[in-house]
């Protein structure tokens, strides 16, 4: 067994369906050529870095030789310095010089804990087992027509009660009101479809009003299509219309704003979500326009949504009440518990 | 008349009027001659029947008076019981107990003009509304689509009704047709609707927003069998019988069988279950029947069975 297997081994082992699913650790703009920058999934630390020709790597944060914390060390030479004897890992995980005995080919053995990574929609992604499926499809990320902005990281308790919140139109009018809903008026939910869709969850249409439905602000009337991509992975793509009369010429049935979500657990109890918008309306709304309103819009959920108890999220549906309104959540916590997920989860 | 704590009359059913094919109109009144409280057009009331049966019902608010009740009620032969206790089995000179009217579908109070839609017996409602727009002058137009008119209610007065249009089931079918009403409207029109699920989902998803109001008959409890029925666990083999007045997810809990449920009252999908043969009868309000025989099948906490044995895939 090599000390990447002993690792995944080690203690209670994580479930193959997160250990062999990739995650996002980082965003592309957080891990900077020349800086170590640690981070951690499901209570594994990491170190993720990016040599000059901009290649990123995710590491488990710890020196083969005696455990010293690879991100206290630095970077030369696209090679990682251990902050306690100073061996060099290159970019293989390799070690390459060990500075007491700098004419010896160190041993083989002496390699980092490299994990595997991609880097898609402006996020590092890594898998530390065996990666069992390809990152999620994101498809407006390659249409040009659409313009994208990565927003985060906001901090959450829990990343599938973050996840579950994302999926949960129920709650604007409240938690968002005057933005994405309105207290005094809020939107009965009709009946929408769940479906299974490539091994995931997906909606029909839910509609919903909203006054300042995006960074238009103009009020509009929404109708989100959500999908249920991996157990920390969701999106929506939502059809806007403009109800204000006056501005309707503003807008085209063509409109959408889409956001394709994710949650880095990063133990069982905190997490890192991280998100990137894609729209195609005009006119285009800054970065610092959509940044603005989602900084708000994240920050008035993450206020409710870590208060919910218990902070992990139950699994058995009996646990918590359900309504029809909830329908994809509830098939959320089913996908779930089917997929055997049992970290951060009760 | 006294009112006792939990609200509950006790009403004498007084007539039974034929309304139209499968509808009879009931009429309640009190003994004593008392005084009772006054019905709003888009109420409803709860009739307890024989059984504990408890079921709600449309008040016809013009129909209504102090001292008389009428609601109209349509012979399901495939529904959960009430409306077939109702029809075959209630007397003239009964007394039922009833709930007091309570208004979850009120009219607004603006100005604006009114678009009413009924489909088959979501008439009672709209057609209380109808007569209410009228007496106090606000634009109203009523659309009614039911099978023919032998099975419209109130069929002669509202045929040559200026501000009336009949549907009956036509070959361009009912959801085009809707198409066309939706799309003719004025932009500040509001809806009134009531009506079989499958014509509200449509409206629902038409993009009227605020405009429209919908009022669903919502499932009332369990469905409780009539008799016995077996249920076969198909994956363990597990036979139980599910004993008159029980549910499905009652009598499999006790036999400790793990089974997923959550609100337990038809309302939230979490004891969904494939049918693979067998006649469930259908009590919860996420899916239609229609829905539940495409998907094959049924919420176990609330739903009963037609057939005298379910195979279910557990
Ligand atoms: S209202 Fe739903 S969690 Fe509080
Ligand atoms: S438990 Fe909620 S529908 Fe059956
Ligand atoms: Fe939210």
């Amino acid at each position: 067994m090599n000390c990447r297997e002993s690792i995944n081994q080690a203690d209670r082992p994580l479930e193959e369906a997160l250990l062999n699913d990739w995650h996002v650790v980082a965003t592309s703009e957080e891990v900077v050529p020349g800086k170590l920058v640690p981070t951690m999934l499901f209570g594994r630390e990491l170190v993720a870095w990016r040599d000059s020709a901009g290649q990123a790597y995710v590491w488990e944060d710890l020196c083969i030789h005696r455990g010293a914390r690879l991100s206290k060390g630095f970077i030369q030479s696209d090679r990682v310095v251990c902050p306690y004897h100073g061996w060099n890992y290159d970019g293989s995980a390799q070690c390459v010089l060990m500075p007491a005995s700098p004419n010896e080919t160190p041993m083989k053995k002496a390699k980092a804990i490299p994990h595997h990574v991609k880097e898609a929609y402006g996020f590092i992604w890594a898998c530390m087992g065996e990666p069992a499926n390809d990152i999620p499809a994101f498809p407006e990320w390659d249409d040009p027509s659409y313009k994208k902005v990565v927003c985060g990281p906001y901090e959450f308790k829990s990343g599938y009660r973050a996840l579950e919140n994302f999926i949960d139109p129920t709650h604007f009018p409240f938690v968002h009101a005057g933005v994405n809903g309105i207290m005094d008026q809020p939107d009965p939910i009709g009946a929408y479809d769940v479906f299974e869709k490539n091994g995931g969850l997906a909606t029909s249409e839910v509609q919903v009003t909203q006054p300042y439905g995006d960074p238009r602000e103009v009020p509009v009337m929404a109708y989100y299509a959500y999908q249920c991509l991996r157990p920390l992975v969701a999106y929506f793509k939502k059809r806007v219309v403009i109800t204000d009369p006056e501005r309707a010429s503003e807008g085209s049935p063509d409109d959408r704003f889409c956001t394709f979500f994710t949650a880095q657990q990063v133990d069982e109890t905190r997490s890192i979500v991280r998100i990137c918008c894609a729209m195609n309306f005009s006119p285009q709304p800054t970065d610092a326009d959509v940044r603005r309103r989602q900084d708000l819009v994240y920050a008035q959920d993450s206020a409710i949504v870590n208060t919910q108890r218990p902070e992990r999220i139950p699994v058995d549906l009996r646990m918590e009440l359900h309504h029809r309104t909830d329908l994809l959540g509830q098939k959320y916590r089913m996908w779930l518990r089917n997929m055997g997920v049992s970290y951060g989860t009760v | 008349m006294e009112l006792s704590d939990s609200q509950r009359m006790n009403l004498r059913l007084t007539a039974m009027r034929y309304g139209a094919r499968d509808i009879l109109l009931y009429e309640l009144e009190p003994l004593d001659g008392s005084v009772l409280p006054p019905v709003t057009a888009g109420a409803h009331l709860d009739l307890h029947l024989p059984d504990g049966l408890i079921r709600q019902y449309s008040l016809i608010s013009s129909l209504c008076d102090a001292q008389r009740y009428v609601v109209g009620v349509k012979r399901d032969a495939e529904g959960r019981g009430g409306s077939r206790w109702l029809h075959d089995q209630a007397r003239v000179g009964q007394m039922l107990e009833v709930s007091l009217p309570r208004n979850h579908f009120p009219l607004s109070s603006a100005q604006t003009p009114v678009c009413l839609i009924a489909g088959g017996i979501g008439i009672t409602p709209i057609y209380s509304m109808f007569k209410a727009l009228q007496q106090s002058g606000r634009a109203v137009h009523l659309h009614y689509w039911s099978r023919s008119a032998e099975h419209a209610l109130f069929h002669r007065e509202l045929e040559n009704a200026p501000d009336v249009t009949l549907h009956f089931a036509s070959a361009s079918g009912p959801q085009s047709d809707l198409q066309a009403v939706l799309a003719g409207l004025p932009g500040e029109t509001e809806v009134y609707a009531c009506g079989p699920s499958t014509m509200l989902d449509q409206l629902e998803s038409s993009g009227l927003g605020e405009r429209l109001h919908v009022e669903r008959f919502v499932s009332a409890g369990p469905v409780m069998a009539e008799g016995a029925f077996s249920v076969v666990l198909a994956r363990s083999g597990h036979e139980y019988v599910i004993p008159p007045g029980e549910t499905i997810l009652n009598v499999l809990l006790e036999a400790g069988e793990d089974v997923l449920y959550s609100c337990e009252q038809g309302v939230c999908g979490a004891c969904e279950v494939t049918v693979l043969e067998g006649e469930p009868v259908h009590g919860d309000t996420v899916y239609s029947a229609d829905e539940h025989t495409r998907r094959r099948s049924m919420m176990i906490c609330c739903s009963s069975s037609a057939s005298p044995r379910l195979l279910l895939d557990i």
